[in-house]
């Protein structure tokens, strides 16, 4: 009787539970679930938009790795892409831990600073994208008076040597402030006692940062690492309003070749057998990113952590 | 407590499914009412003038019309987007380019017969080469409502008399002030390979061949005009810096730029003390001149059931007051000729112009070859300010490239 109640008490629960998550249930099925399922079944399709779809099999897919000449963009979009994770990555994880780590010590005007650094993350990409090209203009904004007042013609957008790089820049500081709140929040959570063993063992701000930080914040970084990886392999918005892919593709990513494949030649089969390829990359970079780090923190940096959270202990006992 | 909890369970999954039906359901064409989608004029006064002019239509015949307003940028978008759904509409504007794409694959209906049948449309009455973008397969998709063509703008301050050959305009080089530079450029993409095709026909080519069984623009016509366009680019700091600022020829800074009436309005408002004059595009040797044109045409959709009801909305668009309002909605002109008049001497030059304009081929597919190979074949490599490209194998690999998707 009692295991009887039990058991309706558990399913009443239960059905609580499935009520509250519904709507995002139906929300996912239908607006993420079945197009992800249906793009699947539409890459196989040589399709525009309108008419029938015709089965092709994988002929995209070996038409996008195997034809050059009607796909020259292809490859390129796909390094470009690789490129612009490889300079965004590291940098930002890089930036963010410092600005983190400056800002988690205390200095005067915590609030402001980490308001100033948040302001671009709350700004719409397209104005970003406005005050960037308005400063980097070769004839107005800073680089313009910069020419003016040297002499030199440096035109930061239209060479190809320098587009993509900025392009990273100016994604890397725009994503900055919402990196750093997480990885605030994370430096936060890390025991205090933990800094003054280190203290105690003579341990200096580059060691406290190095054995007591890092390691503390392992999980966290993983986590800017994954999803910074994954924001970068579907780069769009600042190439597609700033540079349109140029000069001479230099800025095309991958996204963005996607886009124009659907969007400007109705290419809707090869598009999707696109977002295949690329959820591919990211699902491999993903999978090698966790095998490297397993449990979001290293065995090396537990075990830097763990000296010190042995030298802590008796301060709490 | 669990009553009310299995209340509320009950009445959301009601109420979703009901909503779900409901989206499913929800059809923006009905049996006896013509869905129009055309572009949304920018201000409210122009949309309210629009949803007027077909209000006027429904009370003059008794056809009731669905007019949809939709934003110029996104109006391709959203116009596949619900050919592919079930709101689709009956008749819409539809970007010269996409004719062909639309007729190959069977979504327009042949209205050859319809035009014969009209006591109200003659064909003779159109600018021949924009009527031409409505033909594909020896059949008529549609009829030609706005066009415009590209002219040249010149800066009054640099230049005194713009020129007419190829040689003059070179030459005005020379008699820049330090810091201008000659020429605004041509862009990237697709406004590359638009706008070569003006330079194309000035030097007497073509983009197809004459029996339009492969593509033309690598022979020497090619060549020379994507070396004529090199020549006036420079490569010089200042020409470099200049065409990488923002309205570089509103600021005064370059003698020339290629554009068409949108640009009047543009450079009118934003740079009023600009003192600039349009003049036709030079031809190579000061022959006729020729230009690239757009606009839109109007369609009627195969699905429709009302097609007879839209060619009678087609024909009262077309009457002269009311096509010249809808052309001053997109800021072109009437497709009818004797309707494209103005008192302005610049706007009178684009008139001029479009008679002799010329179509971009009616085939599927040419935008991805316009985009894909020619404009970044001439933007990216030809004028490429860092590593240009040689002209003949650039403009070979995107013929290659036209031909394999084409033929």
């Amino acid at each position: 009787m009692i295991a009887g109640s039990k058991g309706t008490q558990k399913r009443r629960i239960a059905l609580i539970g499935w009520l509250f998550i519904l709507p995002l249930i139906i929300y996912f099925a239908i607006f993420q679930l079945a197009p992800i399922i249906m793009s699947f079944g539409i890459s196989f399709t040589e399709w525009n938009w309108r008419g029938n779809p015709t089965w092709v099999g994988v002929q995209n897919y070996i038409q996008l790795f195997t034809n050059r000449i009607l796909y020259p963009d292809f490859w390129k979009s796909l390094w470009i892409t690789i490129e612009y994770m490889l300079l965004t990555v590291p940098l930002s994880v890089v930036v963010t831990l410092v600005v983190s780590a400056m800002l988690n010590s205390k200095i005067k005007g915590e609030k402001f600073f980490k308001s100033a650094f948040f302001i671009p993350s709350v700004t719409a990409g397209v104005a970003i994208s406005a005050i960037w090209m308005f400063l980097i203009d070769p004839t107005y904004g800073v680089v313009g008076a910069m020419n003016r007042a040297w002499g030199t013609s440096i035109n930061l957008l239209g060479k190809t040597s320098t587009a993509l790089p900025l392009m990273a820049l100016i994604s890397i500081w725009s994503g900055l402030g919402y990196n750093v709140l997480i990885m605030l929040s994370a430096m936060k959570n890390i025991n205090p006692a933990l800094y003054e063993a280190c203290e105690i063992d003579g341990g200096g701000p580059i060691r406290k940062f190095f054995h007591v930080t890092i390691p503390g914040v392992m999980p966290t970084i993983f986590f800017l690492c994954i999803t910074s990886t994954i924001g970068a392999l579907q780069a769009f918005d600042q190439m597609y309003l700033m540079t349109g892919g140029g000069p001479d593709g230099s800025t095309t990513t991958f996204m963005l070749e996607i886009y124009n494949m659907v969007f400007g030649y109705q290419e809707v089969g090869t598009a999707s057998a696109m977002s295949y390829i690329l959820f591919s990359v990211i699902l491999v970079i993903t999978i090698v990113g966790q095998r490297l780090v397993p449990s979001g923190e290293d065995r090396k940096a537990r075990k830097k952590r763990g000296k010190y959270e042995q030298k802590a202990q008796p301060a709490h006992d | 407590m669990e009553e009310r909890m299995k209340g509320l369970f009950t009445k959301t999954s009601v109420l979703l499914i009901a909503l779900l039906l409901g989206l499913a359901s929800c059809d923006g064409s009905s049996d006896d009412i013509i869905t129009f989608w055309a572009y949304q004029p920018s201000t409210q006064a122009n949309q309210n003038a629009f949803r007027a002019l077909v209000a006027d239509f429904t009370e003059e015949t008794g056809i009731k019309v669905k007019l949809n307003l939709v934003v110029k940028d996104s109006f391709n978008t959203a116009l596949n987007s619900a050919l592919t759904g079930r709101s689709k509409p009956d008749m819409s504007y539809l970007d010269q380019p996409l004719i062909a794409d639309y007729a190959s694959d069977g979504t327009l209906t042949d209205i050859t017969s319809m035009i014969a049948a009209s006591s109200s449309i003659s064909t003779d009455s159109f600018f021949p080469a924009v009527y031409q973008t409505n033909i594909y397969d020896g059949k008529t998709f549609g009829l030609p409502l706005n066009v415009t063509a590209s002219v040249l703008f010149y800066n009054k301050d640099l230049v005194t008399t713009p020129p007419t050959t190829w040689a003059d305009w070179l030459a005005i080089k020379n008699g820049l002030p330090a810091g201008k530079s000659l020429f605004d450029g041509i862009g990237n993409g697709g406004y590359a390979g638009w706008y070569f095709q003006a330079f194309l026909a000035n030097c007497g080519g073509s983009l197809l061949n004459d029996d339009e069984t492969g593509v033309a623009f690598n022979d020497a016509k090619g060549v020379e005009a994507a070396q004529m366009i090199k020549d006036l680019y420079g490569n010089d700091a200042t020409s470099i810096v200049n065409r990488g600022t923002s309205d570089a020829f509103g600021n005064g800074l370059v003698a020339f730029k290629l554009g068409s009436s949108s640009d009047i309005d543009r450079l009118d408002i934003n740079f009023p003390s600009l003192d600039y004059g349009v003049a036709l595009i030079p031809s190579e040797s000061g022959g006729t001149s020729y230009s690239n044109m757009g606009g839109e045409n109007v369609v009627v959709y195969e699905h429709s059931d009302l097609k007879s009801e839209c060619m009678t909305l087609i024909e009262y668009l077309q009457r002269e007051e009311n096509v010249r309002q809808l052309s001053d909605y997109t800021g072109n002109f009437p497709a009818i000729s004797a309707f494209a008049t103005s008192d302005d001497p610049r706007l009178s030059i684009i008139i001029e112009q479009m008679a002799t304009s010329v179509p971009r081929p009616v085939l599927p597919k040419w935008i991805q070859v316009n985009d894909a190979y020619l404009g970044p074949a001439l933007g990216d490599k030809i004028l490429s300010d860092e590593n240009p490209q040689d002209i003949q194998t650039s403009l070979d690999n995107a013929a290659q490239a036209a031909n394999m998707l084409l033929f």
